[in-house]
């Protein structure tokens, strides 16, 4: 049993640590388009800020950013097909 | 310099090599002779060694392993060690050590009425040191002669291969961004070192010239 609990921690640590990066970096990536795209905008530009809140919205609703879930689910994915086709199939 | 640099690279290349020979699953045709239980003290060759069974003591000096005796196609005998990987290294998850070894026990044939099995492995038979291949699985075929293809492996290594590229890709733009600028920053500051040097030098060799009557230019 504590085998199996080390093994959930360790996963859950690393996967967490992965997820924060990919998020951190992510956003980044988003503001970077968001930038870049209120830069390509003529003569009618509006506020920067403005422009950015609601860009950063809809990258929150965006499935981009739902797939980063995938980081945990993945993995655990992976270990639950393994430990049936391994033992009991 | 270059000599060391390329024996670390041959290094690192040939233990990632031997990781995943390892540690990858492989496949044997070959017909089971024997299935046993015997007590195996572990020594300077315990890390070739799994753990007790999942859900057990683990961590014992000695402890009674199963084991499946085997002869290949060719004559060639084979020994395979039947241990839980548990929830440990190498990431396999086997909990059915008592259920794989009666199978292999049912599976037992003579020379004379082969019964020919594919037996799923990773690790290495070497007698210098002991150690078994642990068997993971097994199947049986009707002949000897099967095809088969290793997809799972060649999935793993092309993801690593991949993953192995990117790595080296990212290092390399963020080389050329961040680190490239600061050498030739460097580089042009000796230059201009270099140049005011030589400058003082032509200089003060004139100041020497005009000692012996030569004009300044």
């Amino acid at each position: 049993m504590i085998a199996v609990l080390r093994l959930v921690f360790l996963v859950f640590l690393v996967q967490t640590v992965l997820f924060l990066l990919i998020s951190g970096i992510q956003r980044w990536n988003a503001r970077k388009r968001a930038w870049a795209e209120w830069e390509a905008l003529e003569g009618s530009r509006i506020d920067w800020d403005t422009y950015l809140e609601r860009e950063m919205r809809e990258y929150g609703r965006s499935i981009r950013k739902k797939l980063i879930w995938s980081v945990y689910i993945v993995p655990m994915v992976i270990v639950i097909l393994l430990v049936y086709f391994v033992n009991f199939a | 310099m270059r000599y060391v640099k390329w024996i670390l690279i041959l290094l690192i290349v040939a233990f990632v090599a031997a990781f995943f020979h390892y540690t990858l699953p492989g496949r044997d045709v070959a017909r089971i002779v024997d299935t046993e239980v015997r007590r195996v003290d572990f020594g300077e060759n315990s890390i070739f060694w799994a753990g007790a069974d999942t859900g057990q003591t683990a961590g014992t000096v000695n402890r009674d392993v199963r084991f499946i005796n085997a002869v290949r196609p060719n004559g060639r005998v084979m020994v395979y060690r039947n241990e839980d990987t548990g929830w440990g290294w190498p990431p396999y998850f086997k909990l059915d050590s008592s259920n794989l070894q009666t199978e292999a026990a049912d599976l037992v044939s003579t020379q004379a009425e082969p019964q020919w099995v594919v037996i799923t492995h990773y690790g290495w038979r070497n007698e210098f040191m002991s150690i078994f291949p642990n068997a993971v699985g097994v199947r049986r075929v009707d002949s000897p002669d099967v095809q088969l293809i290793p997809y799972l492996n060649i999935a793993i290594l092309v993801f690593f291969f991949a993953f192995v590229f990117w790595l080296w890709r990212a290092w390399d733009r963020f080389k050329q961004r961040r680190i490239e600028p600061l050498v030739d920053g460097v580089s042009i500051a000796i230059d201009n070192a270099d140049r005011r040097a030589d400058s003082t030098r032509e200089r003060f060799l004139a100041w020497i010239g005009t000692w012996r009557g030569k004009p300044r230019k």
